[in-house]
Protein backbone atom coordinates (compact mmCIF):
# COMPACT_ATOMS: atom_id res chain seq x y z
CA UNK A 1 0.00 0.00 0.00
CA UNK A 2 1.59 3.38 -0.85
CA UNK A 3 1.86 5.85 1.63
CA UNK A 4 -0.39 8.32 1.97
CA UNK A 5 1.26 11.96 0.84
CA UNK A 6 2.11 14.54 2.75
CA UNK A 7 2.44 18.54 1.80
CA UNK A 8 6.47 18.39 2.70
CA UNK A 9 6.54 15.56 0.02
CA UNK A 10 8.54 16.61 -2.91
CA UNK A 11 7.31 16.60 -6.56
CA UNK A 12 9.44 13.33 -7.21
CA UNK A 13 9.06 11.30 -4.28
CA UNK A 14 5.12 12.47 -4.75
CA UNK A 15 5.73 11.17 -8.12
CA UNK A 16 7.54 8.03 -7.03
CA UNK A 17 4.52 6.88 -4.96
CA UNK A 18 1.86 7.64 -7.94
CA UNK A 19 4.32 5.49 -10.32
CA UNK A 20 3.17 3.09 -7.89
CA UNK A 21 -0.28 3.40 -7.56
CA UNK A 22 -0.95 5.95 -5.32
CA UNK A 23 -3.49 8.14 -6.74
CA UNK A 24 -3.63 10.25 -3.47
CA UNK A 25 -0.28 11.14 -4.61
CA UNK A 26 -0.85 11.88 -8.28
CA UNK A 27 -3.77 14.28 -6.95
CA UNK A 28 -1.45 16.39 -4.85
CA UNK A 29 0.77 16.78 -8.02
CA UNK A 30 -2.39 17.94 -9.45
CA UNK A 31 -3.44 20.27 -7.01
CA UNK A 32 0.36 22.27 -7.35
CA UNK A 33 0.58 22.47 -10.50
CA UNK A 34 -2.97 22.52 -12.19
CA UNK A 35 -2.58 26.38 -12.17
CA UNK A 36 0.49 26.02 -14.44
CA UNK A 37 -0.73 23.89 -16.71
CA UNK A 38 -4.52 25.25 -17.19
CA UNK A 39 -2.68 28.24 -17.93
CA UNK A 40 -0.65 27.18 -20.84
CA UNK A 41 -3.58 25.41 -22.55
CA UNK A 42 -6.22 27.73 -21.93
CA UNK A 43 -3.67 30.46 -23.66
CA UNK A 44 -3.09 27.96 -26.79
CA UNK A 45 -6.89 27.47 -27.14
CA UNK A 46 -7.79 30.71 -27.68
CA UNK A 47 -9.35 31.52 -23.73
CA UNK A 48 -11.70 28.77 -24.57
CA UNK A 49 -12.62 27.38 -21.08
CA UNK A 50 -14.29 24.64 -22.00
CA UNK A 51 -11.86 23.03 -24.33
CA UNK A 52 -8.63 23.76 -21.73
CA UNK A 53 -10.39 22.24 -18.96
CA UNK A 54 -11.06 18.94 -20.96
CA UNK A 55 -7.87 18.72 -22.50
CA UNK A 56 -6.09 19.38 -19.40
CA UNK A 57 -7.98 16.41 -18.23
CA UNK A 58 -6.65 14.67 -21.02
CA UNK A 59 -3.10 15.89 -20.10
CA UNK A 60 -3.24 14.32 -16.70
CA UNK A 61 -4.84 11.07 -17.46
CA UNK A 62 -1.66 11.31 -20.12
CA UNK A 63 0.70 11.86 -17.28
CA UNK A 64 -0.28 9.28 -15.42
CA UNK A 65 -0.20 6.49 -17.94
CA UNK A 66 3.40 7.89 -18.93
CA UNK A 67 4.22 8.20 -15.36
CA UNK A 68 7.22 5.47 -16.00
CA UNK A 69 8.77 7.41 -18.64
CA UNK A 70 9.58 10.64 -16.10
CA UNK A 71 13.40 10.13 -15.60
CA UNK A 72 13.43 12.70 -12.70
CA UNK A 73 16.14 14.47 -14.41
CA UNK A 74 14.17 17.80 -15.24
CA UNK A 75 11.67 19.08 -12.55
CA UNK A 76 8.06 17.34 -12.60
CA UNK A 77 6.14 20.43 -13.23
CA UNK A 78 8.61 21.16 -16.33
CA UNK A 79 7.64 17.27 -17.56
CA UNK A 80 4.08 17.84 -16.86
CA UNK A 81 3.81 21.51 -18.40
CA UNK A 82 5.77 19.82 -21.52
CA UNK A 83 3.56 16.98 -21.39
CA UNK A 84 0.06 19.46 -21.40
CA UNK A 85 1.30 21.64 -24.23
CA UNK A 86 1.82 18.97 -26.21
CA UNK A 87 -1.28 17.82 -25.65
CA UNK A 88 -2.64 21.03 -26.52
CA UNK A 89 -1.02 21.02 -30.14
CA UNK A 90 -2.02 17.34 -30.76
CA UNK A 91 -5.95 18.67 -30.17
CA UNK A 92 -4.76 22.19 -32.08
CA UNK A 93 -3.11 20.05 -35.29
CA UNK A 94 -6.17 17.12 -35.16
CA UNK A 95 -8.45 19.84 -36.45
CA UNK A 96 -5.77 21.76 -38.42
CA UNK A 97 -8.02 20.96 -41.71
CA UNK A 98 -11.31 21.48 -40.38
CA UNK A 99 -12.39 25.09 -41.90
CA UNK A 100 -12.43 26.68 -38.54
CA UNK A 101 -8.26 26.37 -37.75
CA UNK A 102 -8.05 28.30 -41.31
CA UNK A 103 -11.15 30.67 -40.34
CA UNK A 104 -9.15 33.88 -40.33
CA UNK A 105 -6.47 33.74 -41.51
CA UNK A 106 -6.03 36.33 -43.60
CA UNK A 107 -7.53 39.10 -41.91
CA UNK A 108 -6.46 40.77 -38.19
CA UNK A 109 -8.39 39.61 -35.76
CA UNK A 110 -11.89 41.35 -34.37
CA UNK A 111 -11.41 42.48 -30.81
CA UNK A 112 -14.05 44.74 -30.78
CA UNK A 113 -14.66 48.45 -31.00
CA UNK A 114 -13.42 49.73 -27.32
CA UNK A 115 -10.49 51.43 -27.08
CA UNK A 116 -7.01 49.68 -26.25
CA UNK A 117 -5.44 50.02 -22.73
CA UNK A 118 -2.69 48.23 -21.89
CA UNK A 119 -3.91 47.52 -18.42
CA UNK A 120 -6.52 45.42 -19.59
CA UNK A 121 -5.39 41.82 -19.13
CA UNK A 122 -8.59 40.88 -20.05
CA UNK A 123 -8.46 42.39 -23.53
CA UNK A 124 -5.15 41.27 -24.51
CA UNK A 125 -6.43 38.19 -23.62
CA UNK A 126 -9.29 38.31 -26.10
CA UNK A 127 -7.06 39.89 -29.10
CA UNK A 128 -5.07 36.87 -28.75
CA UNK A 129 -7.77 34.16 -28.57
CA UNK A 130 -8.91 35.83 -32.16
CA UNK A 131 -5.79 35.54 -33.66
CA UNK A 132 -5.36 32.49 -36.05
CA UNK A 133 -4.15 28.95 -34.46
CA UNK A 134 -0.86 28.60 -36.18
CA UNK A 135 -0.03 32.17 -35.20
CA UNK A 136 -1.55 32.10 -31.35
CA UNK A 137 0.72 28.94 -30.95
CA UNK A 138 3.73 30.27 -32.05
CA UNK A 139 3.00 33.81 -30.06
CA UNK A 140 1.74 32.30 -26.50
CA UNK A 141 5.05 29.57 -26.96
CA UNK A 142 7.26 32.27 -27.82
CA UNK A 143 6.29 35.75 -26.25
CA UNK A 144 4.32 34.58 -23.53
CA UNK A 145 5.70 31.37 -22.54
CA UNK A 146 9.34 31.98 -23.12
CA UNK A 147 10.24 29.17 -25.70
CA UNK A 148 12.71 29.10 -28.33
CA UNK A 149 11.56 28.77 -31.96
CA UNK A 150 13.79 25.67 -32.44
CA UNK A 151 11.69 24.09 -29.47
CA UNK A 152 8.98 25.22 -30.80
CA UNK A 153 9.38 24.22 -34.20
CA UNK A 154 10.25 20.55 -32.97
CA UNK A 155 6.69 20.21 -30.86
CA UNK A 156 4.98 21.58 -33.42
CA UNK A 157 6.87 20.09 -36.39
CA UNK A 158 7.16 23.09 -38.12
CA UNK A 159 10.12 24.40 -40.08
CA UNK A 160 12.67 26.90 -37.83
CA UNK A 161 11.67 29.86 -40.36
CA UNK A 162 7.65 29.03 -39.95
CA UNK A 163 7.59 29.57 -36.27
CA UNK A 164 9.40 32.65 -36.57
CA UNK A 165 7.76 33.82 -39.79
CA UNK A 166 4.31 32.80 -37.65
CA UNK A 167 5.26 34.61 -34.92
CA UNK A 168 5.85 37.75 -37.04
CA UNK A 169 2.76 37.35 -38.25
CA UNK A 170 1.05 37.23 -35.27
CA UNK A 171 2.56 39.74 -33.76
CA UNK A 172 1.67 42.13 -36.59
CA UNK A 173 -2.35 40.83 -36.25
CA UNK A 174 -2.08 41.42 -32.68
CA UNK A 175 -0.55 45.31 -33.10
CA UNK A 176 -3.18 46.04 -36.12
CA UNK A 177 -5.99 43.86 -34.00
CA UNK A 178 -5.27 46.12 -30.80
CA UNK A 179 -4.61 49.20 -33.22
CA UNK A 180 -1.15 50.76 -31.66
CA UNK A 181 -3.03 52.65 -29.61
CA UNK A 182 -0.29 53.51 -26.90
CA UNK B 1 4.08 50.32 -27.50
CA UNK B 2 7.72 49.93 -27.56
CA UNK B 3 9.25 46.41 -27.52
CA UNK B 4 10.22 46.25 -23.77
CA UNK B 5 6.64 46.89 -23.23
CA UNK B 6 5.26 44.75 -25.61
CA UNK B 7 7.33 42.06 -23.90
CA UNK B 8 6.59 42.93 -20.58
CA UNK B 9 2.75 42.78 -20.88
CA UNK B 10 3.19 39.39 -22.93
CA UNK B 11 5.21 37.77 -20.09
CA UNK B 12 2.92 39.04 -17.41
CA UNK B 13 0.09 36.86 -18.93
CA UNK B 14 2.31 33.85 -17.78
CA UNK B 15 0.51 33.56 -14.83
CA UNK B 16 -0.48 29.97 -13.33
CA UNK B 17 -4.35 30.16 -13.56
CA UNK B 18 -6.32 27.52 -11.99
CA UNK B 19 -9.42 26.39 -13.70
CA UNK B 20 -13.27 27.49 -12.88
CA UNK B 21 -13.75 24.69 -11.42
CA UNK B 22 -12.17 21.18 -9.74
CA UNK B 23 -11.14 18.65 -12.52
CA UNK B 24 -9.95 16.26 -10.41
CA UNK B 25 -12.96 14.94 -9.35
CA UNK B 26 -13.33 14.07 -13.50
CA UNK B 27 -9.40 12.77 -14.13
CA UNK B 28 -9.96 10.76 -10.85
CA UNK B 29 -12.82 8.46 -12.45
CA UNK B 30 -11.04 8.58 -15.54
CA UNK B 31 -8.32 6.89 -14.23
CA UNK B 32 -10.10 4.40 -12.57
CA UNK B 33 -12.12 3.82 -15.68
CA UNK B 34 -9.16 3.16 -17.10
CA UNK B 35 -7.93 0.95 -14.79
CA UNK B 36 -10.94 -0.94 -14.37
CA UNK B 37 -11.04 -1.04 -18.49
CA UNK B 38 -7.88 -2.80 -18.64
CA UNK B 39 -8.43 -5.31 -16.13
CA UNK B 40 -11.58 -6.52 -17.20
CA UNK B 41 -12.06 -6.26 -20.81
CA UNK B 42 -9.25 -4.91 -22.90
CA UNK B 43 -6.36 -7.16 -23.94
CA UNK B 44 -2.90 -7.08 -22.80
CA UNK B 45 -1.81 -4.51 -25.43
CA UNK B 46 -4.34 -2.30 -23.70
CA UNK B 47 -3.38 -3.08 -20.33
CA UNK B 48 0.00 -2.04 -21.23
CA UNK B 49 -1.01 1.48 -22.17
CA UNK B 50 -3.38 2.06 -19.58
CA UNK B 51 -1.95 0.92 -16.30
CA UNK B 52 0.99 2.62 -14.64
CA UNK B 53 4.40 1.15 -15.46
CA UNK B 54 5.63 -0.10 -11.85
CA UNK B 55 1.93 -1.98 -11.52
CA UNK B 56 2.43 -3.15 -15.20
CA UNK B 57 5.42 -4.74 -14.18
CA UNK B 58 4.41 -6.22 -11.55
CA UNK B 59 1.90 -8.03 -13.44
CA UNK B 60 4.10 -8.67 -16.46
CA UNK B 61 6.31 -11.61 -15.31
CA UNK B 62 2.73 -13.85 -14.31
CA UNK B 63 1.41 -12.57 -17.92
CA UNK B 64 4.90 -13.66 -19.40
CA UNK B 65 5.27 -17.30 -17.37
CA UNK B 66 1.33 -17.85 -19.34
CA UNK B 67 2.53 -17.00 -22.65
CA UNK B 68 5.48 -19.17 -22.06
CA UNK B 69 3.41 -22.02 -20.61
CA UNK B 70 0.96 -21.16 -23.86
CA UNK B 71 4.03 -21.19 -26.44
CA UNK B 72 5.38 -24.31 -24.54
CA UNK B 73 2.26 -26.28 -24.88
CA UNK B 74 1.75 -25.69 -28.55
CA UNK B 75 5.57 -26.42 -29.12
CA UNK B 76 5.39 -30.00 -27.08
CA UNK B 77 2.56 -30.79 -28.74
CA UNK B 78 3.53 -30.19 -32.03
CA UNK B 79 7.03 -31.75 -31.30
CA UNK B 80 5.09 -34.92 -29.87
CA UNK B 81 2.80 -35.67 -32.45
CA UNK B 82 5.72 -35.13 -34.71
CA UNK B 83 8.35 -37.22 -33.49
CA UNK B 84 5.83 -39.43 -31.35
CA UNK B 85 8.18 -39.49 -28.29
CA UNK B 86 6.60 -40.21 -24.73
CA UNK B 87 6.43 -36.99 -22.76
CA UNK B 88 6.39 -38.88 -19.64
CA UNK B 89 10.04 -37.83 -18.13
CA UNK B 90 8.69 -33.82 -17.83
CA UNK B 91 6.38 -34.62 -14.81
CA UNK B 92 8.57 -34.90 -12.59
CA UNK B 93 8.04 -32.38 -9.88
CA UNK B 94 6.10 -34.25 -6.91
CA UNK B 95 3.37 -30.99 -6.89
CA UNK B 96 2.74 -31.23 -10.92
CA UNK B 97 2.72 -35.50 -10.80
CA UNK B 98 -0.32 -35.05 -8.64
CA UNK B 99 -2.47 -33.48 -11.25
CA UNK B 100 -4.29 -35.05 -13.51
CA UNK B 101 -2.42 -36.67 -16.30
CA UNK B 102 -3.30 -37.92 -19.51
CA UNK B 103 -2.71 -41.49 -20.54
CA UNK B 104 -2.14 -40.38 -24.43
CA UNK B 105 1.95 -39.43 -23.67
CA UNK B 106 1.42 -36.95 -26.62
CA UNK B 107 -0.35 -34.65 -24.28
CA UNK B 108 1.39 -34.85 -21.11
CA UNK B 109 3.99 -32.67 -21.46
CA UNK B 110 1.08 -29.80 -22.36
CA UNK B 111 -0.81 -31.11 -19.63
CA UNK B 112 2.42 -30.53 -17.27
CA UNK B 113 3.20 -27.01 -18.70
CA UNK B 114 -0.25 -26.07 -18.33
CA UNK B 115 -0.62 -27.33 -14.54
CA UNK B 116 2.84 -25.56 -13.74
CA UNK B 117 0.94 -22.40 -15.27
CA UNK B 118 -1.67 -22.69 -13.23
CA UNK B 119 0.49 -23.30 -9.91
CA UNK B 120 2.29 -19.77 -11.15
CA UNK B 121 -0.87 -17.94 -11.09
CA UNK B 122 -2.71 -19.84 -7.79
CA UNK B 123 0.85 -18.46 -6.65
CA UNK B 124 0.33 -14.74 -7.93
CA UNK B 125 -3.33 -14.58 -6.86
CA UNK B 126 -2.09 -14.99 -3.38
CA UNK B 127 -0.40 -11.39 -3.76
CA UNK B 128 -3.56 -10.34 -5.92
CA UNK B 129 -6.29 -11.98 -4.78
CA UNK B 130 -8.58 -9.05 -6.29
CA UNK B 131 -6.72 -8.78 -10.10
CA UNK B 132 -9.27 -9.65 -12.60
CA UNK B 133 -6.34 -9.68 -15.02
CA UNK B 134 -4.91 -13.14 -13.41
CA UNK B 135 -8.69 -14.30 -12.95
CA UNK B 136 -8.87 -13.98 -16.19
CA UNK B 137 -5.28 -15.95 -17.21
CA UNK B 138 -6.56 -18.32 -14.93
CA UNK B 139 -9.47 -18.91 -16.44
CA UNK B 140 -8.13 -19.08 -19.36
CA UNK B 141 -5.35 -21.80 -18.43
CA UNK B 142 -8.15 -23.72 -16.79
CA UNK B 143 -10.18 -23.65 -20.23
CA UNK B 144 -6.46 -25.04 -21.87
CA UNK B 145 -7.16 -27.78 -19.24
CA UNK B 146 -10.51 -28.95 -20.21
CA UNK B 147 -9.59 -28.82 -24.17
CA UNK B 148 -6.66 -30.77 -23.34
CA UNK B 149 -8.73 -33.65 -21.17
CA UNK B 150 -11.72 -33.37 -24.36
CA UNK B 151 -8.36 -33.79 -26.73
CA UNK B 152 -7.64 -37.04 -25.23
CA UNK B 153 -11.20 -38.04 -24.41
CA UNK B 154 -11.40 -37.86 -28.57
CA UNK B 155 -8.28 -39.64 -29.34
CA UNK B 156 -9.60 -42.32 -27.08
Amino acid sequence: MPPTPTAQATDNELARDALRGSTAAFETLYRRHVGRVHGAVLRLVGYDHGRAEELVQEAFVKAWQKLGSFRHESAFGTWLYRLSVNTALMALRSQASSPIYDAGEDGPPDVGEEPFCPAERRELEQAIAALPPRARVVLVLHDVEGWRHEDIARETGMAVGSSKAQLHRARGLLRRALGERS
Amino acid sequence: MNEFQWHRQMRDLAQPEPPSRDLWPAIAARLERADEHADTSAPAATLHTLTPPVRRSRLLPWAMAASVAAVSVLAIGLAQRSAGVSAGSVAATPALARSWQPKDPRLSGAAVELQAARLELAQAMQQAPDSPYLHRLMHRTQQQQMRLRRLENEAG
